[in-house]
Order: structure tokens, then C-alpha cells, then sequence
């Protein structure tokens, strides 16, 4: 439920800038401005726990608003401009990872994971904020991309699965992996 | 079916997306976009433009071109059709041969009085075109391919008419020169 509402209240509120988007595609600049003030912080950090380097993230997110600014004419109000601007960014920053040779399928021998009985007592987990963030950082890269995009973006494990190229079960399978990992590295600090 | 981290991170959502943009992002952006556009532009206009005219030329050739062969087609292939249709019908083609020769002999005839009867001679030269443009009708009207068996007999009824004139002319003629004959008073074009 809760996931249900994040997307629904996102997605209302992208619609009510409409016209500010109508705008910025006949190349309005200060609309465009309007946007970017909108969009820019909440793309800034999907790009900083994609790539999990400032600079990148930085590149990434110039990156994605010229090519939406530039191919804005293309946007059809299918779905709201955040969640068409959030695939652009989303898009950029997954074949930087690529280019990087970066394994965003991660299969190394972890499988005592999936063996193992949750070896921690949820209980026990004492989270904030920034020791949740610092732990999802430490992830290696296929495991935070998954776990940011299932439980930070909101996608669930069919669009992940189109996202990244992989099937259904993998992003299953990964996230749970991804997600024990936070755990155990919250116990760990 | 939540467990702590989940709903840890969506009940805390928000507070994840901390970091601000680098504070001279969006002049980047807006400067490439702005370059993006004058390349795109320029060049668009001129190329565009000298593109699509010799697009239209192109076009415009093309189905000149075809329209022409078409025709020249057209009218190869109604060539064919007319003289396959004629072949269609043998009786056509006996009627043909017989009423020409039938017809030629009778002229020649004809043609003896032609000096001393010249306005005879022009006005049977009217009648016999008359009925060849009706002739010609006839033979079009075997082209729609409905009724052939009347449209048939009624050029062949045609030249029985022809020749039929051009006896009772000759006849005419005959007793003209040859005024012990009673019968001429019956007899008119």
C-alpha cells in the first residue's frame, strides 16, 4: 500500500505542470528553468545512488536534461514528465554502468545467503536514515541498482526486468539478495 | 508483507533524496541545449529545405514517368484487346473480307460515273464514312465485352447496309444511263 500511494501522489503531482511542460517544448527556456527546479534535486539523487560518484552523477544528470529538453517534443503525455524524465535519467545512468563494465547482474558466491536462515533479528536492526543510505552505497553495483530501483524509485520487478534486460525471477532474486546485504551490513556497523 | 528496512525506507522516503544539484547545473543544460537547437536549426533550414524540394521533384518525375508508361501500356495492351476481340469472332472476320472486296468492286463501279455525277460521287463518299464511324462505335462497344453476340451482328448488318447503298447507287447509276429502265423513280439516296 504504502509503495501504491508514493507512485499515485508522484504522479498526480507531475500532471499539474502540464503546461509548463506544453511550454518547454516550444523551447521556452524559462519553462524549462521552471522544470529543472521541479525535477532536478529528486533526478540528482537517483544519479548520485545509481552511480555512486558524484562527478558521474553530475554528468548524468546534464546528460538526461538535454536529451529530455532536446527530444521534449517526443513526450506525449503517456505517462507524467517526471516518471518520462525519470526513465531518460534512469536510462543514461544504466549504460554509463554498462560502459563501465560494471556487472549490474551480480553472481558472485553468495548463494549461502539463500541457505542461510535470516541470521539477524529484524528487531535488533536500528536504522536512520544515513546509516541506511551509507549501507546501500557499500552494495556492490547490480545489487544497488536493483534495490534502489525496486525500493527507492518505486518500479516493480516487470519494469525492472525491462530496465536492466534481465528476467523477472533475476530481479527477484537480486533484490532479495541486495536487501539481505543492507541488513547485514546495518548489523555490521 | 513489508519488513523493517522496506518500510523503513518508504516511510522515510524523502529523507533520501538529500543531495543538491552542483549549483551551476543548469546553465550547463540550458547552454547545451541552446547549442543543440542552433545546430539542429541552421542546417535544418537550409538542407531541410533543398531535401524536400528535390524530394518533390523526384516524386513529381517518378509519376510522370509512370503515368506515361502506364498509358503507353494502356494503350498497347487495348491494342491487343480489340484485335483479340475481333479474333473472337470469325464470322466478323468472314464478313470483313467478304463485304470489302464486295464493297471495293462496287466502288470501282461507282467511280466510273464519278465524272459525270461528281456530287454523287461525295455524297456516297459521306454516307459509306458515316457508317464507318458507326462502325467504329460498334467495334468499341466490343471492348465493354456486354452483349458482344448483338454488338456483332450489328456490324456486320453495317456492311450488309454499306454495301447495300453502294448497289442501289449502282443500280441507280445504271439506269441513268440506260433510261428504258422504269424502275429509277424508286429508287433515291
Amino acid at each position: 500500500m504504502g509503495r501504491l500511494n508514493f507512485k499515485m501522489v508522484k504522479e498526480g503531482y507531475t500532471d499539474i505542470h502540464r503546461d509548463i511542460v506544453e511550454q518547454s517544448k516550444f523551447g521556452n527556456s524559462k519553462a524549462q528553468y521552471q522544470l529543472y527546479q521541479l525535477y532536478a534535486k529528486a533526478m540528482f539523487n537517483i544519479c548520485c545512488r545509481m552511480m555512486n560518484n558524484q562527478t558521474e552523477a553530475e554528468d548524468m544528470l546534464q546528460e538526461a536534461f538535454c536529451e529530455a529538453f532536446i527530444n521534449l517534443e517526443n513526450f506525449r503525455f503517456e505517462s507524467s514528465f517526471g516518471a518520462w524524465l525519470k526513465r531518460i535519467v534512469i536510462n543514461k545512468c544504466i549504460n554509463a554502468l554498462k560502459k563501465k563494465k560494471a556487472d549490474l547482474v551480480y553472481v558472485e558466491n553468495l548463494s549461502y545467503f539463500d541457505d542461510s536462515e535470516e541470521p539477524y533479528d529484524e528487531s535488533k536492526l536500528e536504522m536512520d536514515v544515513e546509516r541506511v543510505k551509507r549501507a546501500v552505497d557499500r552494495l556492490p553495483d547490480g545489487y544497488r541498482v536493483i534495490f534502489s530501483l525496486y525500493l527507492l524509485e518505486g518500479y516493480d520487478h516487470v519494469e525492472i526486468s525491462e530496465i536492466l534486460g534481465i528476467s523477472e525471477s533475476t530481479s527477484k532474486s537480486q533484490y532479495m539478495r541486495a536487501k539481505r546485504k543492507v541488513k547485514e551490513l546495518l548489523m555490521m556497523n | 508483507m513489508e519488513d523493517k528496512l522496506e518500510k523503513f525506507i518508504i516511510d522515510n522516503r524523502n529523507e533520501f533524496d538529500t543531495i543538491e544539484p552542483p549549483a551551476g547545473m543548469w546553465d550547463k543544460i540550458n547552454q547545451n541545449v541552446q547549442k543543440e537547437k542552433k545546430i539542429e536549426l541552421k542546417p535544418r533550414n537550409w538542407k531541410g529545405i533543398l531535401w524536400k524540394a528535390a524530394g518533390v521533384l523526384i516524386i513529381f518525375g517518378i509519376s510522370f514517368t509512370l503515368s506515361e508508361l502506364l498509358h503507353r501500356n494502356d494503350g498497347a495492351i487495348a491494342e491487343l484487346a480489340s484485335e483479340s476481340e475481333e479474333a473472337q469472332y470469325p464470322q466478323l472476320i468472314e464478313a470483313e473480307a467478304y463485304y470489302t472486296s464486295q464493297m471495293n468492286k462496287q466502288m470501282t463501279e461507282i467511280d466510273k460515273f464519278s465524272h459525270t455525277y461528281p456530287e454523287l460521287k461525295s455524297q456516297v463518299d459521306y454516307d459509306i464514312s458515316e457508317l464507318d464511324s458507326l462502325y467504329q462505335e460498334l467495334k468499341n462497344d466490343l471492348h465493354d465485352n456486354v452483349d458482344n453476340e448483338e454488338v456483332v451482328e450489328a456490324m456486320i448488318q453495317n456492311y450488309r447496309l454499306k454495301l447495300q447503298i453502294l448497289e442501289e447507287i449502282l443500280e441507280m447509276l445504271n439506269q441513268f444511263e440506260n433510261p428504258s429502265n422504269e424502275k429509277i423513280k424508286n429508287h433515291e439516296i
